[in-house]
């Protein structure tokens, strides 16, 4: 077993464009599963899918390309002190896969960093309405679970990500 | 690489004026003389011009608005504010509960007495003493005070604390070797 090299340590640093390609890969496998009945399966990989699109939108409007721990946790830290100038509500929360507070800080940055044009400011509202409607099903917990998930549940998770990885460089 | 502002127009300050003074001028004296208990001003590169300012102080719990502490940190940087990508000012609980300082700086001698008794054949007093200097170190490189008077020497990125690390023993080579970087786990598999 020795001579099988270990995976965890040949974890290379995230860039954004390795997370947009992950996103693509985990929506591909959600698609196989799906085919295959294993609807819970498939919506618990569709909730990474969202999440790195978001991440990966969130990280390359701030100008980086490389994405590590760090980084990360200062960014995230960031958007769990600021809060949004239209509703006071803070822009994430301290879940530690917070779909919708990707999208927020994500539309919050883009409004911040000036000169959105009203189709982009639409577009990034959209995000924020389909990452609710995402995790109006979807959860981390859920690899834990025997929940059945319905068509209709997962198709509506589904319709999601696909418009995610479509919007990709576009968010 | 995009530095982000905090428009006027979208957010108010709560801060009383005379607060705001008081520490906008402290945060700036620190720049010139390190105090005790004063903010741990961190500035982590990019690898762009533009930088990070992470500013751990416990006065932060004054300062309950993200706006105002971001502000108050830009304001400190006056013109070189354009290269600061983020600002984030945290209290020490903060940064603990939300793993921004991650790698932390200890010395073998402070976990185990016994330890320094047995490697250096100091005895009591003198184990008094390194401990003090020690604790000296840590202060001067940055190490944050906490209530009950202890020092953590902690960073927010791994060549940060690899770079104090490889200071302090090239610093000091009685305590040599003792000096190591200690690595949090995360709580979180997050992405």
């Amino acid at each position: 077993m020795d001579n099988v090299p270990s995976l965890a340590v040949h974890m290379a640093p995230d860039t954004v464009r390795q997370l947009e390609q992950a996103a693509e890969k985990r929506s591909e496998e959600a698609e196989c599963l799906k085919k295959q009945n294993r609807f819970l399966a498939a919506l618990y990989l569709y909730g990474y899918s969202v999440e790195m699109c978001l991440a990966a939108a969130y990280f390359r409007s701030a100008g980086f390309q490389e994405i590590d721990d760090d980084l990360r946790r200062r960014r995230m830290a960031q958007a769990r002190q600021q809060r949004h100038p239209d509703d006071g509500e803070l822009l994430m929360s301290s879940d530690p896969h917070p779909l919708v507070g990707w999208a927020r800080f994500l539309e919050w940055q883009r409004r911040s960093s000036g000169g959105l044009k009203p189709r982009e400011a639409n577009r990034l509202r959209e995000a924020v309405q389909k990452a609710r409607q995402v995790y109006k099903h979807w959860r981390p917990e859920l690899r834990y679970k025997l929940t059945k998930v319905s068509l209709a549940q997962l198709d509506e998770v589904r319709q999601c990500v696909h418009w995610f990885i479509k919007q990709r460089g576009q968010l | 690489m995009p530095v982000i502002r905090i428009s006027d127009a979208t957010t108010t300050t709560t801060l009383p004026p005379e607060v705001r003074e008081s520490l906008l001028t402290r945060l700036k004296n620190e720049f010139k003389q390190s105090t005790e208990g004063g903010p741990v001003i961190f500035e982590i590169p990019l690898g762009t011009e533009c930088f990070d300012v992470l500013v751990v102080w416990q006065e932060w719990a004054r300062v309950q608005s993200a706006e105002d502490r971001t502000r108050l940190i830009f304001d400190v940087y006056g013109d070189d504010q354009e290269k600061i990508a983020q600002a984030l000012g945290v209290t020490y609980e903060e940064a603990i509960q939300q793993q921004l300082l991650p790698y932390t700086i200890v010395s073998a001698f402070e976990k185990n007495h016994k330890f320094a008794w047995l490697a250096c054949n100091k005895n009591e007093g003198e184990i008094e003493k390194l401990l003090a200097d020690i604790r000296n170190d840590k202060r001067a490189n940055g190490g944050i005070v906490l209530p009950n008077g202890q020092v953590e020497l902690r960073f927010p990125t791994r060549a940060m604390a690899d770079n104090t690390c490889e200071k302090l023993r090239a610093e000091h080579t009685e305590h040599n070797l003792y000096w190591s970087v200690v690595i949090e786990a995360a709580v979180s598999d997050q992405l």
